[in-house]
């Protein structure tokens, strides 16, 4: 359906994305990858927002940025940054985006009613958006990604500042929109997308690491993940030897989960591996970098 | 003006309308899409969603309509030409007051993105809304130059509407040049401080030749002149319609 064909993105003299090749269906994607790794630069081509340095992308054969507002009216997008008129009420900045999106009023009123009653916003729907909280502004933007009834539904870190509950919401109404239609969602966080998404996109270095579904991404380090305790004097040591995933205390010893290729020692139990492991060990170097 | 000394027989002011008229609608064949565009544009969107920012608007049309009317209390004794050049000068004010407040705005608020993704994104809406300015405009100039007109029995109607025109769609086209060439938010500053200083440099470097373009070239030739600036203008910003801002993220 979305095909993205050698693309790469340049700012000046950096390079932000290299050669990259994609291919989406109808289904969940999950574009995983630390802060800058360039996944707000993929959506932003997806989207047109940009226009890639280098490569193309095409919808069904078409190239997206010839097909021009024939594309756009395919497209819901949410950006990172959801930019709203203080003096606005939802319904106010809705209809009006609405209208930029061709929709007639009667049904930009009817379906207006329906998504924020979808995002729990239905009994604010005519307060100002500046007395709104962070989370409440973030499903606004869900919401209005939603409008034309979008075939690709793109949203850069869409769960930002939404609670534990409104994520779950939030998942749900995902699974649901994916049923028959192309949803792209980026995030760093691995929980949002480990349980739901149909395939799992990372980037590194500037390039497609993986694209793959949550289990054969995980099968990469099957055999290779333990956990075991470990004395508090021997932390610093261990930390050296190996890639630790995760530590937590108990009885004044040391939990720790790992990361071993090798022969592994007696005591150390093995593990199922999680895309949180892969997440860590993949981008150990960056991660580290930023402590 | 008797020291016409072009020798260029001038075609009675029917003829001209004819003529452009003709000109126009062969010149427009082409962009019959580009108008029915905008028209859809305008049953999709509405007037009341396209100027979403009217109090704003107003405000700015408030101010120009206060310093044209500076033009009614000008005294009695000026020169011919000065009022020509003022009025070759002045044109694009209202048009450029508008047009940037409404490119500003659109293009470095926040909601940048989200309008950005829509069928009628932001790069459509200015370009509308620049079509409709420069149309106002053009309105508004003729009613003050007929006042002027009017009080100043040496000015010629049809000469002064004509300056008038060229003067704003020449400017219109070198304000989108500017604006779809460079990104810099500088690049407006430049292009009003190059049109105030162009139009000065030359009224005092050399005044004869300046003088001689705004007073004695016939009306005919500012015609063919107003006509191909519009073609050109209307080519701009059917390009702005399909604009893309290639490095983007701000
Ligand atoms: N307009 C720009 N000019 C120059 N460099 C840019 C620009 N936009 C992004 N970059 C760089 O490109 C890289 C990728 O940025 P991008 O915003 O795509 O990352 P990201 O994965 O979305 O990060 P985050 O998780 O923080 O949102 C970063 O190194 C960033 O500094
Ligand atoms: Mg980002």
């Amino acid at each position: 359906m979305l095909v993205v064909k050698n693309v790469s993105k340049r700012y000046g003299d950096f390079t932000a994305l290299q050669q990259i090749n994609l291919e989406f269906n109808t289904g969940l994607y999950g574009l995983l990858a630390p802060n800058g790794a360039g996944k707000t630069t993929l959506i932003k081509m997806l989207a047109t927002l940009i226009t890639p340095s280098e490569g193309e992308i095409y919808y069904n054969g078409k190239n997206i940025i010839a097909m021009d507002e024939q594309y756009r009216e395919l497209l819901g997008f949410l950006p990172q940054q959801f930019g709203y008129y203080k003096n606005y009420s939802p319904k106010q900045y809705m209809l009006y985006l609405a209208a930029l999106k061709g929709l007639g009023k009667k049904e930009a009123l009817r379906k207006i009613d329906e998504l924020l009653e979808k995002v729990a916003l239905g009994d604010v729907v005519n307060k100002k958006m500046k007395k709104f909280s962070g989370g409440m502004i973030q499903r606004v933007g869900i919401a209005q990604a939603l409008l034309n009834d979008p075939k690709i539904l793109i949203l850069d870190e869409p769960t930002a500042g939404l609670d534990p509950k409104e994520r779950a919401r939030f998942r749900h109404l995902l699974t649901e929109l994916a049923r028959d239609r192309l949803v792209i969602i980026s995030t760093h966080i691995v929980s949002d997308i480990e349980s739901i998404a149909n395939e799992i996109i990372m980037i590194k270095n500037k390039q497609l690491l993986y694209k793959d579904s949550v289990e054969n991404i995980c099968s990469t380090l099957k055999g290779n993940v333990f956990e075991t305790t470990v004395n508090f004097e021997l932390m610093k040591a261990f930390r050296k030897k190996y890639v630790l995933l995760s530590e937590k205390q108990e009885y004044g010893k040391m939990i720790v989960r790992f990361i071993h290729k090798g022969v592994p020692e007696v005591e150390w139990k093995p593990v199922v591996p999680e895309l949180e492991d892969v997440f860590l060990y993949e981008y150990r170097d960056e991660i580290e970098g930023e402590v | 003006m008797k020291k016409d000394q072009f020798k260029i027989p001038m075609p009675d002011d029917s003829t001209i309308v004819r003529q452009i008229s003709q000109i126009v609608s062969q010149g427009l064949v082409k962009r019959e899409s580009f108008s029915s565009y905008l028209q859809s544009m305008v049953q999709q969107v509405g007037w009341r969603h396209l100027f979403s920012d009217r109090l704003e608007l107003s405000f700015i049309l408030t101010i120009v309509i206060g310093i044209y009317s500076l033009f009614l209390i000008i005294p009695n004794q000026v020169e011919i030409q000065d009022l020509y050049a003022f009025i070759f000068l002045l044109s694009p004010i209202l048009f450029l007051a508008l047009s940037i407040y409404t490119y500003v705005n659109k293009t470095q608020n926040a909601t940048y993105d989200v309008e950005m993704a829509c069928k009628y994104n932001v790069y459509q809406v200015i370009a509308f809304r620049m079509l409709a300015f420069s149309v106002s405009t053009l309105i508004l100039n003729t009613l003050a130059i007929a006042f002027i007109a009017m009080k100043f029995e040496e000015i010629h109607f049809m000469r002064a509407f004509m300056l008038s025109g060229t003067s704003l769609f020449l400017f219109s086209i070198i304000l989108l040049v500017a604006l779809m060439n460079r990104r810099t938010k500088g690049i407006v500053t430049v292009t009003l401080t190059v049109w105030i200083m162009g139009n000065t440099l030359l009224k005092s470097a050399n005044n004869d030749f300046y003088n001689g373009v705004l007073l004695h070239i016939p009306v005919i030739v500012y015609a063919v002149i107003l006509l191909c600036c519009l073609i050109i203008y209307m080519n701009y910003l059917k390009k702005l319609i399909v604009f893309k801002q290639v490095e983007g993220v701000f």
